[in-house]
């Protein structure tokens, strides 16, 4: 299935600003997040699937739109 | 002469000079702050706040002079918000910060330079403050926020500032205000990306524990500034009952990028 992946801030680093991409069925927004090793970076803050927040457990859906940020708490 | 009088014979239109007010408080046996309220009262505008008029009318700086004001934090957005909401006219800030100033802080926290080192960020704002604004009521606490033991205070103010930087305790705060409806504004920032929002939780923002990419990325002084204006922004408009955020703002400086989620 085609899934569409948004990174946003920092995360785009050596990786991409929006890719769409093939995922097989069953894939979640936790698999996408371990794939592209985005905690390595930093820790995820907000995801969202098209435009609704949403768990890692979340299981996908063709021509869903995942926007991935990370998390942000200084002061 | 009676103070009104006094008040009409000295403005200059419309606006009242800072040595015309010291000199009817002296006169007159009140405080500064008694006596701009007595003038804004009678359509008289301190002279501090001509370049706030059009934007704000004369009652709507009345109402941010008796408006109250808890900032929890008082480093790079505690000191930035504590700034900004003094020389717009907020008249009453309670300031809460355990910390002192360290070198570290140079690079963005408005109450650090080198005299201030080592001393309390809260009471170090404070007297700054205090040199802005002679009507402003300042309570500087040198000690961290605490539920439990300040929970009574942030009952009685207008608006709570989220200026920590600590994420478990900012989620803790906006849940514990949002759930006794009490106007919360929180922000944060990470190298070049901000967040600010409006009387929201923030467990979508926090889903783990622990700190966020500031801790890679460090903090840099126009982000902070940047999110603290935010910050003021919608404290002004809760303040004077205006619209306000009503969803998240996320805003990367580095390609000019906002989001709301």
């Amino acid at each position: 299935m085609r899934i569409v992946v948004k990174l946003f801030a920092h995360y785009r680093e050596g990786r991409f600003k929006v890719q769409e991409g093939d995922f097989p069925l069953g894939t979640t927004a936790a698999k996408i997040i371990a794939s592209l090793e985005l905690e390595k970076t930093s820790p995820l803050g907000v995801l969202m699937v098209n435009g609704r927040h949403v768990s890692p457990e979340y299981v996908l859906r063709e021509a869903d739109e995942i926007a991935l940020f990370p998390k942000i708490g200084g002061g | 002469m009676e103070l009104l009088d006094f008040l009409h014979v000295n403005q200059e239109e419309g606006f009242l000079p800072l040595t015309m007010t010291l000199k009817a408080a002296k006169e007159y046996g009140m405080s500064f702050r008694d006596v701009e309220i007595v003038a804004m009262n009678e359509g008289i505008m301190p002279l501090r706040y001509k370049r706030n008029v059009q934007s704000l009318c004369v009652q709507e700086q009345l109402t941010l002079l008796q408006s109250n004001v808890l900032i929890v934090g008082c480093g790079g957005l505690g000191g930035f918000v504590a700034e900004l909401l003094t020389r717009i006219g907020v008249g009453n800030i309670s300031l809460f910060d355990g910390d002192v100033f360290e070198e570290h802080n140079l690079n963005r926290q408005i109450g650090a330079t080198v005299p201030t080192l080592g001393k309390n960020k809260a009471q170090v704002l404070a007297e700054r403050l205090m040199q802005i604004n002679p009507s402003l009521h300042v309570s500087a606490y040198p000690e961290f926020f605490s539920l439990e033991r300040h929970s009574t205070l942030l009952e009685t103010v207008h608006v709570t500032v989220d200026a920590l930087d600590d994420p478990t305790f900012k989620k803790v705060l906006a849940r514990w205000t949002y759930e006794r409806h009490m106007p919360f504004v929180h922000a944060a920032i990470a190298g070049m990306t901000l967040e600010c929002s409006t009387n929201r939780c923030l467990e979508e923002l926090y889903p783990t524990e622990g700190k966020g990419a500031e801790t890679l990325l460090g903090n840099l002084s126009f982000t902070v500034a940047c999110a603290a204006a935010l910050q003021s922004a919608e404290v002004v408009k809760l303040l004077l009952h205006r619209p306000h955020l009503d969803q998240t703002l996320f805003m990367d400086l580095k390609e000019y990028e906002t989001v709301l989620f």
